[in-house]
This record gives C-alpha cells, structure tokens and sequence, in this order.
C-alpha cells in the first residue's frame, strides 16, 4: 500500500545536512509499522512527508508510493480522503468552530456519504466509546488528551485506508493510553494500515508489526517488533532501551551523539 | 473599581447605547408608520411650515406633509437599502476573498486586480454615472454602492483564508477527503465572518451617511419620496423658517449611524474575546 524508498528531507535554500536521510519503509494493508526515537529525528517529518504537508521552506527527495501511485505535491495527488493523519497538536487539528460531535459526524457524512442524523448517531456513538460524553463541546473547551480522542474518533470514522498517529498517546493517562493503543491495533484488523509515531517503547510493543528505530534522521534498525524490542541489533536502539524505567534506567553508556 | 470591572460596565454601557439608538428607529416606524392617517404624501398647503404639535409631533414640510409621517417611512428606504447594500457587499467580498485566499493561484491575481481596479474607481463618480444612464432609484444607488465597496471585505476574508488555509485543522479537513465547497462553508467561513461583522456594522453607517448625501444632491431616490437625505435637502431653502425640518432627519441619521459604529465596536470585542477564549485552555479541564 504504501512504499517510501530512500526518502530525505533538507531544508530547500541550505546545504546543510538533511533532516531525514534515505528512509526506506514498506506498509502494508493490516499492518502497523512504528517509528520511534528521540524528540528531534525526523519521526514527524516523515509523517508530514507523506501526508503531502511539509512545512514551507522544506523539500522532499526520494519515492513515495501509496495504492502504486507515485506521489507528489502539496496534499499528496487524489489521497485526499485516503490518509488519515493525526498530528501531534490535536487541539490545533480541530476546528475551533465546530463541537466534535459535528466534526466526527461530518466525516461520517460526506466522505462516507451517511445521513445527517445517522452520522451524528454514529458520532455520538464513536465519541462515547472514547469515553468523550460531553460532545457538544468545542476544542477550546476540552484538554489536551480529549482532543486527542477526539481526533482518534475521526480517524476511527474515516474510510481512509492509511491511518498515521503521530504520538497518539500524548497526554493520556494509563488506561486511556492502553485503550488507545487498543483501538490503533483494531484498525490494522479493518484491513487499515497504521503508521504510528512515538517515543514510547511500550505503544511500540503493544501495536505489533514492524517497528523503525530513527536516529538523527536516518533510520537504524528496522525489524518485527518483538525482535527488535528483545534482541536490538543497533547500540542505540539498545541504548534507548536500557534507559526506560522497567529497565532500571540505565544511562547511556556513551553520548548518543556519537552513536553511529 | 478594578481596570478590569471598569471596563467590562463601558463596554455594557456602550451596548446600551447602541441598543437604544438602533431600537429609537425601528420603534418609530412601528409606531408611527403604521399609524392609521399617517401618510407621507399626503398635503396641506394650509399647514405648511408648521411647527411641532400634536397634530404633528414633528411638524410640517413646505408642502404641509406630516414630517414625523415622512421620517417613519424614510426609514424603510435609507435603513432597508443600507443593510441590504452592506450585507450584499459583504457576501461578495466574503465569497470572492476565500476564494482568492484559500484556492491561491490566478485566481488570487484575478481577484486581486478586480479589487485594486475597483478601489482606484471612485463610487461616488460611479454612482453619478450610473444615476445619469439609468434614471437613478434606490436600486441604482444600491448597485453602485455594492460594486465599490466589496474590495474591503474582500481583503480582510482574504487575508483570513491564506492565514488559514495552512493551518494544521484545514490541512487535516483536506487529508479527511472534504471538498474544497466544503472547506470554505465550514471551515473558513465562520472564520472569516468574525473579523467582518464589524466591518458590515460599519457597512450599514456608511451606506445610510452615502444614500443621504447621494439623496441629498439629488441623485438616486427622488422626490417625493421620503427619503432622509432627501428631506434635508427639501427642507434647506426652509433653514430659518422651519429648522426642524432639517433637523429632525440630520438627527436621526447621526443617531442611527452612531448607534451601528458602536454596535461595530461591540462585535470587534465579541471576537477578541472569542480569540482570546480559543486560546486560553481553561484550568479545570487540565486533565483528561
């Protein structure tokens, strides 16, 4: 479904080094691929890369193709309505002149074609699954975390076919975070595929599938996520995963920056 | 009285204000308009010039008309045209302005241009030529004065929907699969309407001070239609005998214009305070 082969991203008037440097991936139909790594490595671009939205003054090199279409331009050509993108600020993804029981019944209405009733039925429905009961509010109203299933409701309405969560369970308490983790897996059994985006071990576990460790913008070890979260073949990635708590929190032996 | 309460009893204060100047009009044209033997056409040379009585609350014109009769059915023709003229205005520039600002391209320059072109034209000259190819009317007028006054409320919906159309929830409003119809009825719209109530508040002001001086020279609504402009203009030759008869409608058009440019102050700060609300995230909804 989807392919990204040697993508890179650099900065469109510097010669510096690129931000994200030959990632390479297949995603395919009921499969969820995870990318984590430290804050600043280029996860989120690559997420914006393929959803057609880099920020202005960035350019992208490299393949991308989704159905076996190559892609290109500003919102990626005719995948409108076919990837779902959860950005990292939920609260600015909304509109802030809708409640959410408007916004998700909009996309069961006019993508999917349902009737005005029967798609505030429905988004009702899909709100207080989530444990989102007032659904009349507006974003301004709501916390960082009610957002973020807000935005979670919309991509479980949605027909499209690739859902990418970049830090889905960003500001969500223990259950929630494992009830979302929960409902991202339950896509990929739809036939979606998920392309998730986190720093955290445990989502990457939870989910499954295939995770991709980032590094200063490259991508260091790729592999089936039990594997590579058991047996990492990469320092870093090792490294990352000595210093989380159940671990004991063990420093790094040697400054990541070094690590290759 | 803190800063703050002092300003939150002027702003209640100035809504007052402007809901009493605005109800003043409409109270008389109810009241006045619909008076059985109230007619604005109808004359009596032998009560001409009168002054104020209780026959005729605000006196009589140079033809003996009833005066107060003539204002109540001016106001249909100088408020109606005026709201008509600044909500037409602002739809035109509103849908042009998203359109140009949202879809970007040759259509930005376009629209652009049109509205560079318009602004450098003088409405006042347009609405001269028109009035002269046409005859004049209220809908002439009208016309002229929405063809130069939209490029305002172009600008401003177009400022807001480039500003917008690169914001996180429209780039996701697009992703989701919403057609560009879509995008610019909900997503943009109820954005760009915000910033432009003030302006149509002040739309309408301009619109009735536009109509009463176009009246005034003699374009546009003729007499003996009571229009206010039109009655200043009449009643002039009659500024010693009978001052009211330029006064009372001078009077109701500085009321009526002052109330909509506070009723335009009151909008501005309904959407600041909804920015600011937008923003602010409320402390007691800090967890989830």
């Amino acid at each position: 479904m989807l392919q990204v082969q040697n993508l890179s991203i650099r900065q469109a008037r510097n010669g510096r080094a690129p931000l994200v440097q030959n990632v390479s991936f297949d995603l395919r139909e009921h499969r969820c691929l995870t990318l984590v790594g430290e804050t600043g490595s280029g996860k989120s671009l690559i997420a914006r890369a393929l959803a057609g939205i880099l920020p202005s003054g960035l350019e992208r090199e490299g393949k991308i193709k989704f159905n076996g279409r190559e892609c290109y331009g500003r919102i990626m050509n005719g995948a409108a309505g076919e990837i779902f993108l959860m950005p990292q600020e939920s609260a600015l993804a909304l509109n802030p002149s809708m409640s959410i029981l408007s916004q998700v019944a909009e996309v069961f209405r006019w993508p999917l074609g349902k009737g005005r009733l029967q798609s505030r039925k429905l988004a009702g429905q899909t709100l207080n699954m989530l444990g989102l009961f007032k659904t009349r509010q507006y974003p301004h109203q709501l916390s960082g975390g009610m957002c973020q299933r807000s935005m979670l409701a919309m991509a479980l309405a949605s027909p499209a076919r690739l859902v990418i969560a970049d830090e889905p369970t960003k500001g969500l308490d223990a259950g929630l975070k494992k009830d979302v983790v929960g409902l991202l897996a339950g896509l990929t059994e739809k036939g979606k595929a998920v392309l998730c985006i986190t720093h955290d071990f445990s989502v990457a576990r939870e989910l499954g599938g295939l995770v991709a460790v980032m590094l200063k913008g490259k991508s260091v070890e790729q592999g089936p996520a039990e594997k590579v979260l058991s047996r990492p073949a990469h320092e870093y990635t090792r490294a990352l995963i000595g210093a989380l708590p159940e671990n004991g929190l063990i420093p790094w032996s040697e400054n990541p920056a070094e690590i290759k | 009285m803190t800063p703050q309460t002092r300003g939150i009893s002027r702003n209640a204060f100035s809504g007052k204000v402007a809901g009493l100047l605005l109800l003043l009009v409409p109270l008389a044209v109810g009241l006045f308009s619909l008076a059985p033997g109230l007619d604005p056409l109808s004359q009596n040379l032998m009560h001409r010039l009168s002054p104020p009585s209780l026959e005729h609350p605000l006196g009589t014109d140079h033809l003996g008309r009833c005066l107060l009769a003539r204002i109540a059915h001016g106001t249909y023709i100088s408020m109606g045209a005026a709201l008509v003229i600044a909500v037409c205005s602002a739809a035109l520039g509103a849908l042009l302005g998203m359109i140009a600002g949202y879809i970007r391209g040759a259509m930005d320059m376009v629209i652009g241009r049109l509205v560079d072109a318009t602004l450098a034209f003088p409405g006042i000259l347009l609405a001269l030529m028109l009035a002269g190819l046409t005859g004049g009317g209220v809908m002439v007028l009208a016309a002229a004065l929405i063809i130069t006054t939209w490029p305002e409320y172009c600008r401003v919906a177009r400022s807001v929907s480039r500003t917008l159309s690169g914001a996180p929830y429209v780039q996701a409003g697009v992703l989701t699969g919403f057609s560009t119809g879509f995008i610019l009825r909900r997503y943009l719209l109820s954005q760009v309407t915000r910033p432009l109530l003030p302006l149509v508040s002040l739309g309408v002001g301009k619109a009735i001070l536009a109509l009463s001086s176009l009246g005034f020279l003699g374009i546009g609504v003729t007499p003996p239609a009571p229009e206010w402009g039109v009655m200043i203009s009449a009643g002039l030759p009659y500024l010693r005998e009978a001052p009211h008869l330029v006064m009372f409608p001078s009077m109701l058009i500085f009321m009526t214009v002052l109330g909509f440019i506070i009723l335009s102050g009151q909008f501005e700060k309904h959407r600041t305070d909804f920015q600011h609300a937008s923003s602010a995230k409320p402390e007691h909804q800090a967890s989830a």
